[in-house]
């Protein structure tokens, strides 16, 4: 890493003594990214542990209250219904409660967009390496299999897609299997182009003539090399996959009711704008406020981890 | 020459696969187009009729082979008194509008592609502006403020700045329409007025990404040597910014032609938002009733159009910068990593 001027500032106790640890916390200790990492720990938690604290507020997102509903089912009171039972107001026609849906809405958000990036950067850095390390015609393959990727229109694919699916079709699962599948062309081609780097180094060729295996020098030396970039690039990527289920979900063909879905949420405000704007707001900002940490959290990862910088 | 014929081909070759992976998982799955088509009550000569109608009762080689030569030369849907002429390009026939799917593509596409040039031309020209400005003193508050609205851009999902633009400009405001379609011909300042928003929403969801990497090349450019001299030979900021910009031309063309798929995107979100009768709003329509012919036909423009976009911006490089029109080429074809290209980072 580069080396910095260490101001003899407390630095946090890192175990190993290598520059690049104490760097990175530094990064992170920021007024702005520790904020961002504030609400995507407020988000983990509150997905994590939605019915505990769907249960203070007294309520859970799935029963009706017609009660909180005028004659015209738009919700009764100011702001969207918002009341000391209704935190954030119901939501119009059915009268679930909003906070309850806002809260389940992140399980949904966080579990797809991390088990999507999961899958794109395994596939990524696996056919990457390959890529990189065999070269030749295999090269070829993959580097048209990403033209290939790249070359389907994707929000209109998953669209298209979810007209194959009957209704009771495990929607997570497919979303997560359908924006990972899609996700993996980036991430290939930098670790390609690592990998390139590290198998023509005199070390991995050294390793080579003493009979080392493939396994051993993806194991002990690409994969360490690569690692740093593939981990940034997951995290650029991350609010990326939040916002493609989120859209999905907006357009109706992701996730269906009764499940809670920020996306879907949002989507069925549409109806509701004349009546109750303020049904918009909360998922909205929720979604807005997410995947606005992440990307700054990625940004801020990017910045210590990639000197080079380099937008995209 | 050889190098542009290389680029072609490929091209097509990445069209031809992405529509033969399409066919095969929309017409070869074990969900049945022709049961769709025939209706829910059933019977089984429906079904057959149905099946031939469609050419389903070939092997699927001979269904993909016919499905290409449609798109080329046209094909017959049916035969005798119930045939149903296509003419190339034939994508299909839709048995929900009983329409060809070309002409159904064609009838929407004129909204779509007025959604994604507007938004195209403002968000260039609202990022590259900003990235302009923000580069001219690094550390501003102007800067500032770009860099800050630039990282809220990348996060912010369409469809959240597309309904707030309609709940504060339309609704309560009342400035603009919030929704509806106007063709161009029957009057271009209605025609604008109803895509005002959705270009905004989509110029400012995009335009963010420009205006970074406009602002990180122009710090790096306005920093060498040759921006030096000249302003030391006295030249005004304005030309130099000028010169710097032309550098930017590569990776600009690269950033619009990776954009159109996004743009695509973009347009089918924006079309549910305001209303708009686009090709997303067809798509949309023919998955709710799996409509297949169209959702099939529908992938394959916005495919062509990501092809389309990304052979261009190939085609255009080398023209913009002479030093690629040989050297990018080398360094493509030559295995030996000797060196790691920098190039690689942009994409």
């Amino acid at each position: 890493m580069t080396a910095t001027t260490s101001p003899p500032v407390e630095t946090p106790p890192g175990r190993e003594d290598r520059p690049a640890r104490p760097s990175l916390w530094r990064a992170f200790l920021r007024p702005v990214p520790l904020a961002a990492a504030g609400i995507v720990l407020i988000s983990v938690l509150a997905a994590l542990f939605a019915p505990q604290i769907t249960a203070l507020s007294g309520n859970d997102p799935f029963s009706y209250d017609p009660d909180a509903l005028g004659a015209d089912t738009a919700p009764l009171g100011a702001f969207g219904g918002v009341s000391a039972e209704h935190w954030f107001g119901v939501e119009p026609s059915t009268g679930r409660d909003l906070f309850s849906l806002v809260v389940y809405g992140a399980r949904v958000s966080l579990l797809v967009g991390l088990a999507s990036t999961l899958l794109a950067t395994f596939i990524g850095v696996v056919l990457g390496v390959i890529a990189g390390a065999v070269g030749g015609a295999v090269e070829k393959l993959v580097d048209f299999a990403t033209d290939v990727t790249l070359g389907f229109p994707f929000l209109v694919f998953a669209i298209a897609l979810s007209a194959l699916f009957p209704p009771e079709a495990p929607r997570a699962l497919l979303l997560t299997l359908v924006i990972g599948m899609f996700g993996w062309p980036t991430i290939a081609r930098v670790v390609a182009a690592e990998t390139r780097v590290v198998v023509s180094q005199p070390y991995v060729t050294a390793s080579r003539v003493m009979g080392a295996r493939f396994g051993h020098l993806f194991r002990h030396q690409v994969l360490p090399n690569v690692a740093s970039t593939a981990i940034v690039y997951s995290c650029i990527s991350l609010p990326g996959r939040i916002a493609a289920e989120a859209t999905l979900s907006f357009l109706g063909v992701g996730m269906q009711p009764p499940t809670p879905s920020w996306g879907r949420s949002i989507g069925d405000a549409i109806n509701w704008l004349l009546v109750d704007p303020a049904f918009l707001l909360f998922p909205a900002a929720a979604l807005f406020l997410v995947t606005f940490a992440f990307n700054i959290l990625g940004d801020t990862l990017r910045d210590a981890l990639d000197p080079r910088g380099g937008a995209a | 020459m050889s190098l542009a014929l290389q680029r072609i081909a490929r091209s097509l070759g990445v069209l031809v696969v992405v529509l033969t992976l399409t066919y095969a998982i929309f017409y070869l799955t074990p969900v049945d187009p022709a049961l769709r088509m025939c209706g829910k009550p059933c019977s089984p000569e429906d079904l057959e009729a149905a099946r031939g109608f469609m050419g389903f009762d070939t092997p699927w080689w001979n269904q993909l082979g016919t499905f290409f030569l449609g798109i080329v030369a046209g094909r017959t849907y049916g035969s005798a008194e119930a045939a149903v002429q296509c003419a190339a390009p034939c994508l299909g026939y839709s048995f929900q509008y009983h329409q060809d799917v070309t002409g159904l593509l064609a009838e929407r596409f004129p909204i779509t592609l007025s959604i994604a040039l507007g938004a195209i031309v403002l968000q260039s020209v609202l990022g590259i502006g900003a990235g302009m400005l923000a580069a001219r003193r690094p550390g501003s508050l102007l800067d500032r403020v770009v860099t800050a609205l630039s990282v809220v851009s990348a996060s912010a999902p369409a469809f959240v700045v597309g309904l707030l633009a309609v709940v504060v400009v339309s609704l309560r405001l009342g400035w603009l329409p919030s929704g509806g379609y106007e063709p161009f011909l029957d009057g271009p300042v209605e025609w604008a007025r109803h895509l005002i928003l959705p270009w905004t929403t989509l110029a400012f969801i995009y335009g963010g990404i420009y205006a970074r990497l406009v602002r990180s090349s122009m710090i790096e450019q306005l920093g060498l040597d040759y921006a030096r001299t000249a302003r030391a030979a006295g030249l005004p900021e304005r030309r130099i910014d000028r010169y710097a910009l032309r550098n930017l031309a590569v990776p600009l063309v690269t950033l619009i032609a990776l954009d159109v798929g996004a743009l695509l995107a973009g347009a089918v979100i924006t079309e549910r938002i305001f209303g708009l009768p686009g090709l997303g709003a067809l798509l949309l329509d023919a998955t709710s009733t799996a409509d297949l012919p169209v959702i099939v036909g529908a992938t394959f423009l916005g495919s062509l159009l990501i092809v389309l976009a990304n052979l261009s911006a190939d085609l255009l490089r080398p023209v913009l910068d002479k030093r690629l029109a040989d050297g990018g080429r080398r360094r493509r074809h030559d295995s030996t990593p000797s060196a790691p290209t920098p190039q690689e980072t942009a994409s």
